[in-house]
């Protein structure tokens, strides 16, 4: 099966520095994709060049097989940016029809496709049709909502959206999960950039993780916790880790790592060791096991512990946080 | 191509549709209107003050030349018989005057006429009243004064005074026709006024609509809603879709404007009419469908030039602070122009009209108002129209190089040295 996107060591330099360096991606197609990164990482920057908005200084982009700059490919493509904003004066139906239109999608398609959405997403209700209404009118979360029908109208193969759910209402976020869990099952790709680790763990089937413009790690989400090396324990003792107990933690032939979070404490497995001597150890030490769970990393933990090795001052980690 | 027309559609559409089409489509042809009928409404209510013969001639010349006016003013002005001179020896004229003023003080007279003793070579004679700023009282006084200084002179000169009567008795109306080398069907039929009329209406109508692109494209840009339609089309596409749109927008806007003056100025009698005031003999000019056509051709193309600069300007900026500055080069390329008309109407054939007419920023606006003046041959025409053409090519490209690169860079505009790189660089 050909690739939904296809990225071939792409770079794109700016004035003052390089935004994406020899980036090199395939997503497979009907999958959800997650692009990883902290802030700055040049996750727009690859997305605009993926929609041939922006043009790489060196590589090439396929979609669906074909160069993203051949007529009528990135009419395939929806895209949902981060700075979301919609002709202010325009009613709802007009810029929705205009957007389908710049798609290719016949004006009559179009109307009958915007009503269904409208009302699906509750612009349309007994008692109001908003759908006539100004931009200007709606509140910011209708808004939103308008702006998701736009990315979606014309039935796209790809969707590729920018921080989706970065100033999202609860509400609305849960609104474009389920579209997300929808398009996948009819067969589109959706891709989309985030930093909350949280909701990409959730949604995807596969995820891209870079930083300063380079790829760190990408695959499946099992591919790259497996791939991240680090064997993890999640224990959780009645009565805490005393003192006999932490004795035990603190050796190093067993544990490199430990961060105790009070319900849980989750412990890196030495390389080599075996998780039975631990439990063993543990018990022996008088320790009362409630839970004894051997785990893969999580998302957020790959993310942390790749970023910070390319950045050891901590940018990373606030970038994370942020 | 499509997708450029479904911009352009947008553009025409919306703007067609707001309430700031309908009032400024009405509004302009109102004001155009008012600024021709005000004038000859006034100027047909202004008549010469009914008791301006009031006034009192202090005549030093002895040759009865007080008694010969006062019986011009008595007759001819407003039939009444007000006017009173008083002949008086040269020294004398002095307390005569400071009589005559404390009469126009308090309201027993309109004003005071001396007339020197010596009428020849150059007769002195000075007018004092409270009416001496009315224009219209005082070219008729002129125009009487003048009459019987050459009428006091033949009589002097031994002529029968009543041939003097009779041979200065003249009632001019000089009619004027304007010839070219071309004959009357030539270059253009348009009278000066209405060609410095032209080459103003082209001044505004570009401006207004460049400013109009440029602050649809900060629009767009402000409200974010750039990055989503760039998504479907190009950069360059919606650059010209908006300019075509815009463009459009100006086309209906100047027809619709154009044919309500026209039709205004041709159905204006029964109006005025209704004003007491006669239509007067105000024609329409004639414009040849030659220099018509070439009219629209400098607008389409001064429109192009100046509106993808201010295109440009627009996706530059992030703020109207902003805008307002970085649009001064481009603005006061247009109001140096604008300060051109004036001079170039008066000498339309100087080297310097010349030269503004090659230039693709002025030649826009003064190539029109030359060739509304003057003959021009047609290579001349054409090289202004190739140059034009070229510039504007020049504009489009630098302009789209631009605005492809500002319109997704937020926050501090570029320096001229990162323009200068947007220009030269790829997407």
């Amino acid at each position: 099966m050909t690739a939904a996107v296809r990225i071939d060591h792409i770079s794109k330099r700016f004035a003052n520095h390089v935004a994406v360096r020899d980036l090199s991606l395939v997503i497979p197609t009907g999958t959800v994709y997650g692009l990883l990164g902290p802030n700055g990482a040049g996750k727009t920057t690859t997305i605009r060049m993926i929609l041939d908005v922006l043009e790489p200084d060196t590589g090439t982009i396929q979609i669906m097989g074909m160069p993203n700059g051949q007529t009528g490919v990135v009419d395939r493509v929806g895209y949902l940016p981060e700075e979301r904003g919609l002709y202010r004066r325009m009613t709802v139906r007009r810029v929705l029809l205009f957007l389908a239109q710049l798609k290719g999608v016949p004006a009559a398609l179009a109307a009958r496709r915007i009503d269904g959405w409208l009302e699906r997403l509750q612009l349309v209700t007994a008692e109001r049709d908003w759908g006539d209404a100004r931009v200007e009118e709606l509140s910011r979360g209708m808004q939103q909502k308008v702006q998701f029908i736009g990315a979606l109208v014309h039935d796209p193969d790809v969707m590729i959206l920018d921080e989706p759910f970065s100033a999202l209402d609860p509400i609305n976020a849960q609104a474009l999960k389920d579209i997300i869990i929808e398009l996948k099952r009819a067969g589109k790709t959706v891709v989309f950039s985030t930093h909350l680790m949280e909701s990409a763990e959730r949604l995807c089937d596969a995820v891209c993780i870079i930083a300063q413009g380079t790829k760190l790690v990408d695959g499946t989400l099992a591919d790259v916790r497996r791939a991240h090396g680090v064997q993890q324990v999640a224990l959780a003792l009645e009565g805490g880790a005393h003192n006999g107990i932490s004795r035990v933690l603190q050796d190093r032939t067993l544990v490199t790592r430990i961060d105790d979070s009070n319900q849980v404490i989750e412990l890196d497995l030495a390389p080599a060791a075996d998780p039975q001597r631990l439990l063993r150890a543990l018990i022996d030490a008088g320790a009362v096991v409630q839970r004894f769970e051997l785990v893969q990393p999580s998302l957020h933990r790959v993310f942390v512990d790749r970023v910070s090795a390319l950045s050891p001052n901590g940018d990373a980690m606030e970038a994370v946080h942020a | 191509m499509r997708k450029l027309w479904i911009v352009a559609q947008r553009e025409f559409m919306e703007r067609v549709r707001s309430r700031w089409f309908i009032v400024s489509t009405i509004l302009v042809p109102g004001l155009l209107g008012l600024s021709i009928f005000i004038p000859i409404f006034f100027s047909s209510r202004a008549a010469p003050s009914p008791d301006m013969a009031r006034i009192t001639i202090i005549d030093a010349s002895g040759s009865g030349f007080g008694a010969g006016l006062a019986a011009r003013l008595d007759g001819g002005a407003t039939g009444d018989t007000a006017a009173e001179y008083v002949n008086v020896v040269p020294t004398a004229i002095a307390v005569a005057e400071s009589t005559a003023t404390r009469d126009v003080i308090d309201g027993r007279r309109k004003g005071y006429l001396v007339v020197g003793p010596i009428l020849w070579p150059k007769p002195d004679v000075r007018y004092a009243g409270s009416n001496a700023t009315s224009t219209i009282d005082m070219s008729r006084l002129q125009r009487l004064v003048h009459d019987e200084l050459i009428a006091t002179r033949l009589r002097s000169a031994g002529m029968d005074p009543r041939q003097v009567d009779a041979l200065t008795a003249l009632d001019l109306q000089l009619s004027t026709e304007r010839l070219t080398a071309r004959g009357r069907g030539g270059s253009g039929e348009i009278g000066s006024v209405v060609a410095f009329i032209v080459a103003f209406l082209l001044y505004i109508t570009i401006f207004f609509y460049g400013q109009i692109v440029m602050r649809g494209v900060m629009e767009e840009k402000q409200t974010r809603v750039a990055e989503t339609v760039v998504s479907s089309v190009s950069p360059d596409m919606l650059l010209f879709g908006k300019i075509l749109g815009i463009g459009g927008v100006a086309g209906a806007q100047l027809l619709i404007s154009g044919l309500a003056t026209v039709y205004l100025i041709r159905h204006r009698a029964p109006l005025l009419a209704r004003l007491h005031v006669d239509a007067g003999s105000f024609a329409l000019p004639h414009v040849a469908p030659g220099m018509a056509a070439l009219l629209i051709v400098y607008f389409i193309l001064g429109y192009i030039v100046y509106s993808s600069l201010f295109a440009a300007i627009g996706s530059m900026t992030s703020s109207e602070q902003d805008a307002q500055q970085v649009q001064m080069p481009v603005t006061l390329l247009l109001v140096i122009t604008a300060l051109f008309i004036q001079p170039v109407s008066f000498t339309p054939e100087s080297a310097l009209s010349e030269a503004l007419s090659y230039i693709p920023f002025s030649s826009p606006i003064i190539m029109p108002l030359r060739l509304s003046l003057v003959p021009i041959p047609a290579w001349k025409v054409a090289l202004s129209l190739a140059l034009l053409v070229g510039g504007c090519w020049l504009a489009v490209w630098v302009a789209a190089r631009i605005y492809r690169t500002g319109l997704l860079m937020y926050g501090k505009r570029p320096s001229p040295r990162e323009l200068l790189r947007w220009v030269r660089a790829s997407r």
